[in-house]
């Protein structure tokens, strides 16, 4: 490009956006066509802040404006300076003229304001006075407070604890206004402070109920964030119809943010949402965090119902049980993997929370979660010497056996020939409690291994509750190829290792240790470490336990030898 | 040395209207007072909607307009001259994080200010007027009516001007 081209195509650009039909102006012009998309596209971007003559103003001869911290569909939030007090910083918040135009919205908002006032909450913004300027425009006034949104906090992964804190004070804090019957109307990330109190942060909500004037839903359309206000709103507020409960909900799918990393309801647009909604959560909070126990999804799962009614109010009794199902779980847990896979899989983890969603779970739902494992929960041996049944295994898929007996043969291992034209599965059904044990506490899983044809291995399978860990052996020309797989859609994908190809008689040992710390199996095979991080994939998940497979890959039939194996819940 | 009012003015203005010795005379006066403010704003790490380059410049302007000795006739050539070195101001502060490792100031949560800076430079290239332009709006906040009488054109012009180094930014950083 070359600056006469773009002072071109700056005119070409100007006429189109001034004939009022860009795209008819463009006729079949395609890259004047591109430059109109590209408009539209940067429309709310780069926003510029506008001047404001308010500026360097006084308003009621006191509160002098120094800058703007924000602007929003209701109206403009400057910081001030309070020339009667030095030094002293105030927030003024000054409604768009349209909100004053009308004598019934003027009363409402003196209402409201003066209910407002009343409060006294160190969870909620105080109202130092609001009433209307010289030339008429309704304004708020607040004080100003040092600190970070929780929309800035949820950058990063938030200690468990410390949301369990946060989520039980914004729940007093959205009942003490309750009680004098004011709603919040808009609670969101961005409109929680969180301001230090001896030392530590606790959250403050902002723009209570009028701060918030007019109809949030098209506020939220000006500002910046993606994610607008609609996001966090009840079916029912969305129709217009707020209610003490429709607070509640934005707090839950708050509270479920933080404590996930992602929203409960990830649509593509506010459109998307109300179906969403309707379907509820189901089990999706358990299955993302399987470590903060049952009840703490229960009650999200509750709070995020369609109907208001069934939701668990008051706010406050509501946080505050969620906060101690959360706090029971003693917590150690590394968030940051959770984060990284939001990050980088996010279109994969909303398609997959909606499946998750319409599934529930009922064999989860055990009284007995906390009691210790028993030996025999805790260690299953499949000995390669009986059949897959007396092992107590299930025989899934297509899978035919035969013991190994044949007089002569190096025998310190007990193991079964297995055959498949297809695919043959054996797997061990655990139960809810033993899944979540083995991903809270660790397990390892090991197995002796021989392929003959195709590929012969083991897998952990626990539908939802992690990656589906998959580890084989496969003869290939030069040797046996190890993997750990990560991907099987569109053909097989893994870590690998090469080994060479063992001696009649002898099988290959594979293991996987899973850490918690990590969320990652250490693979071994043969003795070498195949991989330090295996973190499994998400295809094909079956609702099976520890399983042993046979599969063919690249032949007609798969045979291969697995011996002993042992799937241990560690801890 | 604060110069006389009028001697300030008329620097800015000569700045603004390309005069390097105008702009490196000019420059000292308001840096100092500037960064500060900016440093202050960046130290105590307020959420980043507080950022605003905009009300960091409008505090630099209330600093200096009750500063004895100086006064300004012309708010816009203060705020056309503070935009260009707004950016200068947050492009070091922006370098200087990145170097130790920590995560740049950004002034939205959509524009990456040393990104932004990089692509600024190159559409200089192709416009340096649109370059000032933007300089102006974000990081002076100066309206299209301010901005075309600091650079003496019309209104529509700049306008036009705006519409499409935005546009071009957007693109340009999009593909990245």
């Amino acid at each position: 490009m070359t600056p006469e081209r773009w002072r071109y195509l700056t005119g070409r650009l100007g006429e189109a956006l001034e004939s009022g039909d860009p795209v008819g102006f463009a006729g079949g012009d395609g890259e004047l066509l591109e430059l109109i998309q590209a408009y539209r596209q940067s429309e709310n971007w780069l926003a510029p802040p506008t001047a404001d003559e308010r500026l360097g103003a006084t308003l009621l001869g006191r509160y002098q404006l120094l800058g703007t911290l924000g602007r929003g569909g209701a109206g403009v939030v400057y910081l001030a300076t309070d020339l009667q007090i030095p030094g002293r910083r105030i927030v003024v918040k000054l409604l768009h003229d349209f909100w004053g135009g009308q004598d019934w919205m003027r009363k409402k908002f003196r209402d409201e304001a003066a209910i407002l006032a009343k409060l006294d909450h160190p969870g909620i913004i105080s109202l130092l006075d609001a009433g209307e300027t010289e030339d008429g425009r309704l304004f708020l006034l607040m004080p100003y407070h040092e600190g970070r949104t929780l929309r800035d906090a949820m950058a990063q992964p938030i200690d468990t604890l410390l949301a369990a804190r946060w989520i039980r004070e914004a729940g007093e804090a959205i009942s003490h206004a309750h009680q004098h019957r004011i709603l919040h109307r808009d609670l969101k990330p961005e409109n929680v402070l969180l301001v230090k109190r001896n030392g530590a942060e606790s959250p403050m909500l902002l723009d209570f109920g009028i701060a918030q004037f007019g109809d949030p839903v098209t506020a939220s359309r000006t500002t910046t964030h993606l994610m607008g206000s609609a996001f966090y709103m009840a079916p029912e507020h969305l129709l217009g119809r707020p209610e003490p409960a429709s607070d509640l909900y934005s707090l839950a799918t708050i509270a479920w943010e933080m404590l996930t990393g992602r929203h409960p309801f990830e649509a593509d647009s506010p459109f998307a949402l109300p179906e969403l909604q309707r379907n509820g959560v189901g089990d999706a909070f358990f299955r993302l965090r399987p470590d903060l126990g049952l009840a703490a999804g229960r009650l999200l799962s509750r709070a995020l119902d369609v109907d208001p009614k069934r939701r668990p109010m008051p706010a406050e009794a509501f946080a505050s049980e969620l906060a101690d199902a959360i706090a029971a779980q003693g917590v150690d847990l590394r968030l940051a993997r959770l984060w990284a896979v939001r990050r980088t899989r996010r279109g994969v983890l909303a398609g997959g929370a909606l499946i998750l969603a319409g599934a529930a779970g009922g064999g989860w739902l055990l009284r007995d979660r906390l009691k210790p494992l028993t030996p025999e929960e805790r260690v299953i041996h499949y000995d390669g010497a009986r059949s897959v049944e007396a092992n107590g295994y299930r025989r899934m898929l297509d899978m035919y056996g035969e013991f190994l007996s044949e007089p002569g043969r190096p025998t310190g291992y007990r193991a079964c020939r297995f055959f498949s034209k297809t695919q043959g599965v054996a797997a061990y059904p655990l139960t809810g409690r033993q899944k979540r044990s083995a991903f809270r506490n660790g397990w390892r899983m090991r197995a002796l291994a021989r392929p003959e044809t195709g590929l012969v291995g083991v897998i952990l399978d626990t539908a939802g509750f992690a990656p589906r860990f998959d580890l084989s052996v496969e003869k290939v020309p030069n040797g046996i190829e190890v993997m750990a797989v990560t991907q099987i859609e569109r053909g097989l994908k893994g870590i690998t290792l090469l080994l060479d190809t063992p001696r009649d008689g002898q099988l290959v040992e594979l293991e996987m240790q899973y850490r918690p710390s990590s969320q990652s199996a250490v693979v071994r095979a043969g003795g070498q470490v195949v991989t330090d991080n295996y973190s499994g994939h998400l295809e094909y998940r079956q609702d099976v336990g520890p399983a042993l497979f046979i599969s063919i890959h690249r032949e007609a039939q798969a045979r291969g030898i697995l011996g002993d194996t042992q799937f241990e819940i560690l801890g | 040395m604060r110069p006389e009012a009028a001697t300030l003015t008329d620097l800015l203005v000569r700045a603004q209207r390309g005069d390097p010795q105008a702009w490196n005379e000019a420059l000292p006066i308001v840096y100092d007072d500037l960064k500060q403010i900016a440093a202050a704003h960046f130290r105590q790490e307020r959420s980043s909607h507080i950022l605003q380059p905009t009300a960091l410049v409008h505090e630099a302007w209330l600093k200096l307009i009750r500063t004895p000795g100086i006064g300004f006739q012309s708010r816009i050539h203060f705020f056309s001259f503070c935009s260009r070195l707004m950016r200068q101001i947050l492009v070091d502060q922006a370098r200087r994080r990145k170097l130790e490792g920590q995560p740049a100031p950004a002034l939205s949560d959509s524009v990456p200010t040393l990104d932004l800076d990089e692509a600024l430079l190159e559409l200089e290239k192709l416009s340096p007027r649109q370059c000032r332009v933007v300089e102006m709006r974000y990081f002076g906040g100066m309206s299209i009516e301010e901005i075309a009488d600091a650079l003496d054109c019309s209104s529509r012009t700049i306008k036009r001007d705006w519409l499409a180094a935005r546009t071009w930014l957007y693109q340009h950083l999009q593909s990245r």
